[in-house]
C-alpha cells in the first residue's frame, strides 16, 4: 500500500493547527497574561475588589524593576485601585502591588499614594478622583531620621493635571523626591480645597480628629 | 527492498536539503513503488531478478528523482514548521507547570469550601464553639464565617472570636491577600488580636474580640465596601468556669 509522501508545507500547516490549538487553549484557560489587563485581574483578585474599569495605563521607566511594565489607574463604586502590573516572558503580565482607596459616598476626594521600590531606586505616585474638590495639594514630608531635620514637599493637583474619565476628573501623579537621598518619607498629607480656596477636606498627620480619612497606601518592593 | 538499495541510495545522495526523516519517507515511497512494480511483472512471468532489475529502469534516472524531489523541500516551511513544534511544546509545558500551581489553589479552596474548620487556628484555649455557615460577598471572594465561641486567653480573660476563611469564587484562582474594604467589628469594636494563615487558595483568619463575662450575644458586623452583614450570636456560657 503506497501512502503519499507528506510535504514540508502540508506538515508545517498541520504544526501551525496544532500550535494556535494549543495558544487558544494557553490563553483561554488562563494561564499566560496576554494583555495588562490580565495583570489588573490580577490586583482586582489580590485586593478583593470586584471588576474595575481601567482609566489609564502609565509608563515609568525610573527604575529597573518598571522597565516592563506599567501602572495602572482603575475604578469601580467600591473604590480605586493604583498599582503596577508587569510583563514576564513565562507568565505574561501580572500584579506587582497595589494600593487601594475606598470610595466613601458623596466625599469631595478619593485619594492615595502607591510607592514601588527597587535597588534603582523608588517611584511615588499619589492618585485619585476630584469629584467636588478644585484642587488637591499633597504635602510630602521627609525627614532624617538622624538629625531629626525635616522638608516638606509639595505637589497641587489641579484639574489640569486631571484625566477625565466616566464624567469625573482621575488624576495619577510622581509625588516629589527628596534631595537627600538618604532622607525617609515620613508622611503624604492630603488637602482638598474648594473654587473658593477653602480647604474642605484633609489629612491629619497625628491620625485623630479633623481628618476626613487617612490616605490609602500601598508598596511594593523587588529586591 | 534489498534489490533495490543502490537505486535508493543513489536517489538519496541528490537530497541536500531533506531530513533524516524525509529520506526515510522518500526511500520508503519509492521501494514501496518498486515493490508492487517488480510483484507485478513477476506475476506476469518476468524471473524476480529480471523484475526488480525492469521496475528500477522503469524508475528513471535516480539523479533527476533526487533533484525534482529536492527542489521541493522548502527551508521556510520547514523552519515555520520546526518554530511551531517548538512554540507548542513549551506552551504545553508551561501549562502544566501554571495547572501545578492552579492545584495548590484548588486544593486550599476546596478545603475551605468544604471542611473549612480542618485548619487549626488558636490564640488561647477554646471554651465554647458555635458552628456558622454563613457566606458573605467580597469583590469576587467569598468570606465564610463558619465557627465562633467563647475563648480565654493567657491573661485569663475572655474573648469571642470568629472563625473565617476567604477563598475565589474561581477554584482555580488564588485568593486575595488583602481586603481594604473588609472590616470585621464586634459590639462596635474592631478586631483587638487575631490571625490566621493558609496559602494561595484560601486565607484562614480568627477575629478576636474582648469580651465580658456573662454577655448573652455579641452583634458581629462584617462591612465590605458600605455594604454591613450583622450576624446576632448567642452565646453559652454554661459550663465556662
Amino acid at each position: 500500500m503506497m501512502k503519499k509522501i507528506c510535504t514540508r508545507r502540508r506538515r508545517a500547516l498541520r504544526r501551525i493547527c496544532c500550535f494556535l490549538l494549543v495558544a487558544a487553549l494557553f490563553f483561554c484557560g488562563r494561564f499566560y497574561g496576554l494583555t495588562p489587563r490580565w495583570g489588573l485581574n490580577d490586583l482586582e483578585n489580590t485586593y478583593a475588589l470586584d471588576r474595575t474599569t481601567r482609566v489609564a495605563y502609565l509608563h515609568d521607566g525610573g527604575i529597573s524593576a518598571s522597565r516592563f511594565s506599567l501602572l495602572v489607574l482603575s475604578e469601580n463604586d467600591d473604590a480605586l485601585l493604583f498599582g503596577a502590573t508587569r510583563f514576564h516572558l513565562l507568565i505574561g503580565w501580572y500584579g506587582v502591588g497595589a494600593a487601594v482607596a475606598p470610595r466613601e459616598p458623596n466625599a469631595p476626594v478619593t485619594a492615595g499614594y502607591y510607592d514601588w521600590s527597587d535597588d534603582s531606586g523608588s517611584l511615588s505616585y499619589g492618585f485619585g478622583c476630584m469629584t467636588g474638590a478644585a484642587r488637591v495639594q499633597l504635602l510630602c514630608v521627609y525627614s532624617d531620621f538622624q538629625t531629626g531635620r525635616s522638608e516638606i514637599l509639595e505637589r497641587t493637583v489641579t484639574p489640569d493635571d486631571c484625566m477625565r474619565f466616566g464624567g469625573e476628573d482621575y488624576f495619577a501623579v510622581p509625588l516629589p523626591q527628596s534631595g537627600h537621598s538618604d532622607w525617609y518619607r515620613a508622611n503624604v498629607l492630603l488637602t482638598a480645597y474648594d473654587e473658593n480656596g477653602s480647604a474642605i477636606v484633609w489629612t491629619d498627620p497625628d491620625g485623630a480628629g479633623g481628618a476626613t480619612h487617612a490616605l490609602a497606601y500601598g508598596t511594593s518592593t523587588f529586591s | 527492498m534489498e534489490d533495490f538499495k543502490d537505486f535508493l541510495d543513489a536517489v538519496c545522495r541528490f537530497l541536500p536539503r531533506a531530513t533524516e526523516e524525509e529520506r526515510a519517507a522518500l526511500r520508503k515511497e519509492l521501494s514501496d513503488h518498486l515493490c508492487d512494480h517488480a510483484e507485478f511483472l513477476e506475476q506476469c512471468g518476468v524471473p524476480p531478478e529480471e523484475a526488480a532489475q525492469r521496475a528500477v529502469a522503469a524508475m528513471g534516472s535516480a539523479e533527476i528523482i533526487g533533484r525534482d524531489y529536492n527542489a521541493t523541500l522548502s527551508p521556510v516551511w520547514l523552519l515555520i514548521g520546526r518554530i511551531c513544534k517548538t512554540v507548542s511544546v513549551l506552551l504545553i509545558l508551561l501549562s502544566v507547570g501554571m495547572l501545578l500551581n492552579t492545584g495548590g489553589n484548588l486544593a486550599g479552596n476546596l478545603k475551605a469550601r468544604f471542611s473549612p474548620a480542618s485548619y487549626a487556628m488558636s490564640h488561647g484555649q477554646m471554651l465554647t464553639q458555635i458552628p456558622l455557615d454563613e457566606k458573605i460577598s467580597v469583590g469576587r471572594s467569598i468570606l465564610r464565617c463558619y465557627g465562633a465561641g467563647i475563648g480565654l486567653d493567657a491573661q485569663s480573660e475572655y474573648f469571642f472570636y470568629l472563625d473565617t476563611v476567604l477563598y475565589n469564587r474561581n477554584p482555580l484562582q488564588a485568593a486575595p491577600q488583602c481586603t481594604p474594604l473588609l472590616e470585621v467589628a464586634a459590639d462596635g469594636t474592631v478586631d483587638r488580636f487575631g490571625g490566621g494563615g493558609g496559602s494561595g487558595g484560601a486565607y484562614w483568619r480568627q477575629w478576636c474580640y474582648a469580651l465580658s463575662y456573662g454577655a448573652p450575644a455579641i452583634t458581629v458586623s462584617i462591612t465590605y465596601a458600605g455594604q454591613v452583614t450583622s450576624l446576632e450570636i448567642p452565646l453559652n456560657w454554661e459550663g465556662v468556669p
